[in-house]
């Protein structure tokens, strides 16, 4: 029924078919959004507010915000797939 | 594709992520409702104690809620997201996003506490898996063959 | 096949041909060179294919929708999948958190662009301080959303167990229910405001799943 509640009740193992990981609208919005939001989330060093002081090293925080700023531009990227770039070619 | 092995009790996945957190927050707001009430209770004086309770309850229990909303939410996320890369689905798909689930709650606590979390939610699932899949195994034995006392024997 | 045979004994195998659709009419139950397409031939009578089948009834498709326990009447609102109390808790305490969060985290962003502090010219300082109105409104107003939602549901799925019928009634009491629980310690008038505000957005959802079915 949902992801955590085959958790408990794991449905057999199985190759999953082209229809059911194709793109779609809403895994399109959901992915943009999710991107989005985690991209400004890591990207703008909000994760790190009311740290602990010195318990975060400079390149972890760096590499963290590389990924939110990495995040930022998938999140684009998908915003844009199939419409303003990557289209589908109808033939 | 055909109908036959399409389970239609399953949600298809983006959708799935929002059931998945609306239902670990109900979760969260259910447990929360009942671990800070009792806390209320017993850190309140004698006869504030339903008061104690209740301000307890209504300041502590939709935030576990979030909380329990926030790693529902993100593990069925990560698990969308590995079973649209891997295009499999199997065990697997959960211990690796309990990995990420684990690591990327972690992320604020620096670098060694992302990477024990991420490892150690990723065990925790997979003995949850573990232990789901044995209990199917207890719970539907294979189906023996049956001895029917009437039969012919066989052969000449 | 008639140019391999040929036709040098065109009598013999008609009067042959025509003892045997006899015995094969009577086998068969039609006549094999009457035939002129498959159609025809195979008559799908359900009840002649195999009596135990019981086919004459119909064909009984597979129930897809499984049978639920609660799926009485008007449980289904057309927007969301829904198979019962679970689903709509479920998916209606996801979607109004959600919806909310973005509502809230909107207010925030306005509210954190009209509060940026005068002559502020870094631009990480305006970020900020949008991101700090943002992340204040938000996840409050998701929070008290959430809870409201779950109220809701399961005063509304107990009313529809309780009379086994989901109509708007129950949703209007639900609502009202729920912004009366919802402000229970705050006193009587606050008490009332929410449960007519309730009440009130209880009646929009269900003015929306008319016009939406």
């Amino acid at each position: 029924m949902s992801n955590i509640t085959d958790l408990f009740n794991p449905p057999p193992s199985r190759d999953l078919s082209e229809k059911e990981v194709e793109n779609c609208f809403y895994c399109q919005a959901m992915a943009t959004i999710t991107a989005f939001g985690a991209g400004v989330y890591f990207g703008t060093g909000r994760v790190f507010k009311n740290e602990k002081p010195g318990v975060n090293p400079l390149w972890w925080k760096k590499s963290v915000k590389l990924t939110g700023v990495g995040l930022i531009g998938y999140g684009i990227y998908r915003f844009g797939e199939n419409w303003l770039w990557n289209k589908p070619n109808r033939d | 594709m055909s109908n036959v092995e399409a389970d239609h009790t399953r949600d298809p996945c983006p959708l799935v992520i929002i059931s998945d957190f609306g239902g670990a927050f109900a979760m969260g707001v259910v447990g929360g409702c009942v671990w800070h009430g009792i806390k209320g209770f017993r850190n309140s004086p004698l006869g504030e104690r339903r008061l104690g309770a209740l301000s307890a309850i209504k300041a502590r229990a939709p935030v576990v809620g979030g909380n329990f909303g926030v790693w529902g939410g993100l593990f069925s996320t990560y698990d969308c997201a590995v079973k649209a890369v891997r295009k499999r689905e199997d065990p697997w798909n959960a211990i690796i996003a309990g990995f990420f689930t684990g690591g990327s709650l972690a992320i604020r606590g620096g670098w060694k506490h992302t990477r024990n979390s991420a490892i150690s939610c990723g065990i925790l699932l997979g003995l949850i898996e573990g232990a789901g899949i044995l209990m199917q195994k207890w719970m539907a034995p294979p189906v023996q063959p049956m001895y029917d006392p009437n039969a012919q024997p066989l052969g000449a | 096949m008639s140019f391999l045979w040929g036709s040098s004994k065109p009598e013999e195998p008609k009067t042959v041909a025509a003892a045997n659709n006899n015995d094969l009419q009577q086998r068969l139950g039609f006549d094999p060179s009457q035939v002129s397409s498959l159609n025809q031939a195979i008559n799908l009578d359900a009840a002649k294919l195999h009596p135990l089948a019981e086919l004459e009834k119909g064909v009984e498709y597979l129930d897809i929708e499984g049978e639920s326990i609660l799926s009485s009447e008007g449980s289904q609102n057309g927007f969301l999948p829904s198979r019962g109390f679970n689903d709509d808790l479920c998916y209606g305490t996801g979607t109004v958190y959600l919806s909310a969060l973005s509502l809230g985290g909107a207010y925030g962003f306005v509210e954190g662009i009209r509060n940026i502090p005068r002559g502020t010219t870094s631009g990480k300082l305006r970020l900020n301080t949008i991101l700090n109105h943002i992340t204040k409104r938000g996840p409050f107003l998701g929070n008290s959303a959430g809870v409201l939602a779950i109220t809701y549901n399961i005063i509304n799925s107990s009313f529809g167990a309780l009379k086994g019928k989901h109509d708007d009634w129950n949703s209007l009491a639900a609502g009202f229910l729920t912004g009366a629980i919802f402000k229970s310690s705050k006193g009587l008038k606050p008490m009332g405001l929410s449960a007519a505000l309730m009440t009130g957005v209880a009646a929009a959802w269900c003015g929306v799943k008319r016009l939406a079915n």
